[in-house]
């Protein structure tokens, strides 16, 4: 066996273990999928059922990425319902594992030696990390492409090979089609790769070619978004128009403790050093990585100054991965510049030092959201307190919301906004619901002329304040709108009934 | 004034035909045999039967099997790139191993040119031949002259051949195929290596030496080492360019990438270099063979033998026309439905030679290959009834499984095969033909429209040999070499 072959052979079947035992460990815990995982199957459920709803659910916002979905859905499809395991769960299990591969593979191939394995396990034991892989949230998904384009990209520009250009265009690309959040960082990233293109002394025509091969899968695949959107909801811009229309969002803070701030400002801290310290020894690779690490926290900035500091969770989470890399990375080159291997033997002083006194606390600050998380239910970063509160559980109100309407009609029908409503009404077969990603107040009425119709809106708080029914009808939660009465509350829900004349048509 | 002429010898040679009276088997003499035969009809009227019974229902099942088909052969086409960009499993061969080669240490290498109405590229053949590092009195080149092309011969008469050089005349006789010429050129020639050279081809100067290093280091299974092949004529139309994306990605990309694997490499019609002893034992090519290079790649991993990629390359001349393409592009595809037919008369038996995996490829490489340039038209015409006219009755054939699969494959899949075209000029350093690559789906369509002639072709006239003509793209002035 080769050992190209047989290093392969070795990392996925790493990746294999690393996924059985989060996987497992999630399942002996008993962690239960959060809101976003839920809703993700939900999706896919709908898709494959070949239901409208399922179709606009993969691309109709930017607040809901289509990447994260279509991963889930050939896993929804092909998993026995017998094993009753959930799709959202195993892939985040999977897009964890991958990201604790990737980060040892590149640290082994920058040089870090055996101190790959301390920087990965701190990773891999932070509770954060493994919280949402155990919720089905696409933060791990988030990580990992993060962790491929931040790694090929400096390896394209320390060694210029094609087969690093091509992960980081295919790495941005499905970095892009994870949701809005990461758009910033990409951008950073594509920036990078033109500035580095631009001050080599090469022809213009390897320059494009350069920027053609890293650009097209990331402009394609705005590309077909859009078309998509134009194709689907009738509107190429759909998916952005909640950014256009709805300006600064509602506040909404960030739920994460007091103390992860620090750690993430020790972090940030800790990554601009390490650029200082790249630019004083000339080394383009580690410019680019602690650069572009520096934009995780840049871009958060800029959503808190837009006051959207909720979209900015998977960012600031993602520091602590790319923190890591950005400090093997300067561990590897410091080694080798001071003559040190550190294959044989652990590298010498300043690195020995920044690794414990940056790396190794912030693992064990992080412990203390893991104590809450133990008597708390778990909430997902950026999904904010919800009626579901990814208990795993229907919310109890449900049948009871069922019943009041059954008292007015047995023929009503609820159209169920936002795409909470695939987690609200998920095994859910009653019809009295229908998902309602694009509702239109006056098509509803035309197509159930005479029906008695309701409308169940989702309080609009953070990433549900960005659903189309909150920027179609602005402040309807509050005011209700047009021909739209208040009804009732159900845990963070609120019930209109939609009057319409029952004359002849 | 031709410095050997062993045309007298030609009654001595052996049997041009013989693999196909020896191992008939092997043979597309008989393009389907019987039971191949009767597999076909019987397929044909299960399939009429069920349209006429349960149309929607069999449009349903066709769409679903051709789909997994377009999802795995997407995905086999992008492993094998990325096994080809990550993997060198090419022969490299550094100028310091060159230089240490002593002349008097290196064996005789045969090379033979097959020529056809090629008087044109006579000269430049010769210039280019000449330029050949290696020693003159160790090299056989063999100019194979059919009897009855005057001009050409003419042509070569009409110039003094270098030392090394000889033409053997090939007699008229059916079938009219390269092959033919090629096994005729076989029995006479007596180098320890061997290699098919076309009439227009520049191989890099040092090839011989590099394959004479590659097969030492290679292993006695190593019988084979393929060259790239690219074109010294890539810019001088769009139809160029677009062939020169296709044969980067082709020749740099996916070969590599089935070397890698250890699958079945499809030999490219020239500059594959032999151990001349063992392609006798393998009886040289299938005379009735379109792409005869296609089926000896087969073969000799049937014999347990092994093909790896030589990291030099031959440059070709790029056909400039789609009159001349299309024809030249049948041929090509009537061959691999050849190879195709006569590989899978024993399926079991392949099966057993190859092993799975192999067996595998050869269905990835050769048939699926050439089912998707035919299933293509159909899809296309699907999606562009969909897109222009929304009709619905076309959504319920893609249920929902299916259709995830369907738009996976029309969106990415495709998106997938542009990219490998830009990736090919890339690595290339064809910098300026990256661009080009996008236009690539037009190319698609020549190909496919290519492809159904072909199949009607290998119905209608299998051993029709469609002679691409040289000579328009100049002749190696606009060097990429």
């Amino acid at each position: 066996m080769n050992q190209t072959r047989e290093s392969m052979l070795w990392r996925w079947g790493l990746w294999l273990i690393l996924t059985v035992v989060i996987l497992a460990a999630g399942l002996y815990l008993g962690r239960d999928v959060g809101t976003e995982g839920l809703v993700r199957q939900g999706i896919c459920s709908e898709l494959l059922a070949g239901h409208t709803a399922g179709r606009q659910g993969v691309i109709s916002s930017i607040w809901w990425g289509p990447f994260p979905t279509l991963t889930i859905l050939p896993v929804t499809f092909l998993i026995p319902a017998a094993l009753d395991l959930s799709a959202s769960l195993l892939v985040s299990a999977m897009f964890g594992a991958a990201t604790l591969v990737l980060i040892a593979q590149a640290l082994r191939l920058w040089g870090a030696g055996r101190w790959r394995w301390l920087l990965t396990l701190g990773v891999g034991l932070n509770p954060s990390f493994l919280e949402h892989c155990w919720m089905g949230s696409s933060f791990p998904m988030v990580t990992c492409l993060l962790i491929l384009s931040l790694y090929s990209v400096t390896s394209w520009v320390q060694g210029r090979r094609l087969l690093d250009l091509i992960w980081f265009a295919f790495g941005s690309a499905l970095l892009l089609g994870t949701g809005y959040e990461m758009s910033g960082w990409v951008l950073a990233a594509v920036c990078v790769v033109v500035i580095e293109e631009q001050r080599r002394l090469v022809s213009g025509a390897e320059k494009r070619a350069v920027l053609m091969v890293a650009l097209f899968p990331l402009v394609y695949t705005v590309a077909l978004w859009f078309l998509m959107c134009w194709l689907i909801m009738g509107d190429p811009l759909y998916a952005v128009r909640s950014l256009l229309a709805a300006g600064p969002g509602p506040g909404g803070a960030l739920i994460l403790p007091d103390v992860l701030w620090w750690c993430y400002a020790g972090l940030a801290a800790g990554v601009a050093w390490m650029l200082v310290q790249a630019l004083r020894g000339h080394d383009r690779g580690g410019v680019c990585l602690t650069v572009l690490g520096l934009a995780l926290p840049g871009a958060a900035g800029l959503m808190a100054w837009r006051e959207r500091l909720w979209d900015a969770a998977p960012l600031l989470l993602a520091l602590l991965p790319v923190a890591v890399l950005v400090l093997g990375h300067w561990l590897a080159t410091s080694a080798r510049l001071n003559g040190a291997n550190m294959a044989g033997a652990p590298a010498r002083g300043g690195g020995r030092v920044v690794l414990l006194l940056v790396c190794l606390p912030l693992v064990l600050v992080d412990i203390v959201p893991l104590a809450l998380s133990a008597r708390l239910p778990a909430t997902p970063a950026g999904t904010g307190t919800s009626a579901l509160s990814c208990s795993g559980m229907q919310p109890s109100w449900l049948p009871d919301l069922v019943r009041h309407i059954r008292l007015q009609t047995p023929f009503a029908k609820v159209f169920v906004c936002g795409f909470e409503s695939f987690a609200l009404l998920r095994d859910n077969t009653s019809p009295v619901f229908e998902h309602a990603l694009d509702f239109n107040l006056d098509k509803s009425k035309h197509d159930y002329y005479g029906q008695v119709l309701y409308l169940l809106v989702h309080l609009p708080e953070q990433r549900n304040a960005m659903d189309s029914i909150h920027w179609k009808y602005s402040n309807i939660y509050v005011q209700g709108v047009k021909d739209a009465l208040y009804d009732s509350d159900w845990g963070d829900w609120r019930l209109f009934e939609l009057i319409q004349a029952t004359g002849p048509r | 004034m031709m410095s050997q002429d062993n045309s007298d010898s030609v009654k001595e040679m052996g049997d041009p035909l013989r693999l196909s009276r020896l191992r008939p088997e092997w043979s597309a003499r008989v393009p389907l045999t019987p039971a191949q035969r009767i597999v076909l009809i019987a397929l044909c009227a299960v399939l009429l039967l069920m349209a006429a019974w349960q149309p929607w229902l069999t449009a349903m099942v066709f769409v679903l099997i051709s789909t997994v088909f377009y999802v795995v052969h997407a995905i086999y086409k992008l492993a094998l790139v990325r096994f080809s960009i990550s993997v060198n499993s090419e022969l490299v061969i550094g100028a310091d191993e060159i230089v240490a080669l002593r002349d008097e240490n290196l064996p005789v290498y045969s090379i033979m040119v097959p020529m056809y109405h090629e008087r044109e590229s006579v000269k430049h053949l010769v210039h280019a031949l000449s330029q050949l590092d290696y020693p003159t009195d160790k090299l056989d080149i063999q100019l194979l002259l059919e009897d009855d092309d005057h001009e050409t011969r003419a042509a070569v008469e009409a110039i003094t051949l270098p030392p090394g050089f000889r033409v053997t005349v090939v007699p008229v006789s059916q079938p009219r195929t390269k092959p033919k010429a090629c096994n005729v050129g076989l029995d006479f020639a007596y180098g320890e290596y061997l290699v098919i050279y076309d009439a227009e081809d520049r191989p890099d100067p040092d090839q011989l030496k590099k394959a004479v290093i590659g097969f030492s280091r290679a292993g006695e299974k190593t019988i084979c080492l393929q060259s790239r092949l690219n074109f010294y004529n890539p810019r001088q139309n769009l139809l160029t360019r677009l062939f020169t994306a296709e044969y980067s990605a082709w020749f740099d990309l996916s070969l590599p990438g089935l070397s890698a694997v250890q699958a079945v490499i499809p030999l490219g019609g020239t500059s594959n270099h032999f151990v001349t002893r063992d392609l006798k034992h393998l009886l040289g090519w299938d005379a009735f063979n379109v792409t005869e290079d296609c089926d000896l790649g087969i073969r000799i991993q049937r014999a347990g033998y092994r093909t790896r990629m030589l990291q030099t390359t031959t440059w070709e001349e790029a056909c400039s026309r789609v009159s001349f393409w299309i024809p030249q592009r049948t041929r090509w595809i009537k061959g691999y439905i050849q190879t195709y037919m006569v590989h899978m008369r024993h399926p079991l038996q392949l099966l057993s030679e190859l092993g799975m995996a192999k067996f595998l490829h050869f269905q990835m490489v050769v048939g699926c290959s050439t089912l998707a340039t035919l299933l293509n038209p159909l899809f296309w015409s699907l999606a562009v009834l969909w897109f222009l006219f929304r009709m619905e009755s076309l959504t319920s054939l893609f249920p929902g499984p299916v259709f995830a699969m369907g738009v996976t494959c029309l969106f990415v899949g495709n998106f997938a095969f542009v990219y490998l075209g830009m990736i090919g000029c890339f690595r290339r350093r064809y910098w300026d033909l990256v661009g080009y690559a996008l236009l690539v789906p037009f190319y698609w369509v020549l190909m496919s429209y290519s492809g159904w002639r072909a199949f009607f072709q290998f119905f209608s006239d299998p051993f029709k040999w469609e002679k691409t003509r040289h000579g328009l793209g100049g002749q190696g002035n606009e060097s990429n070499t």
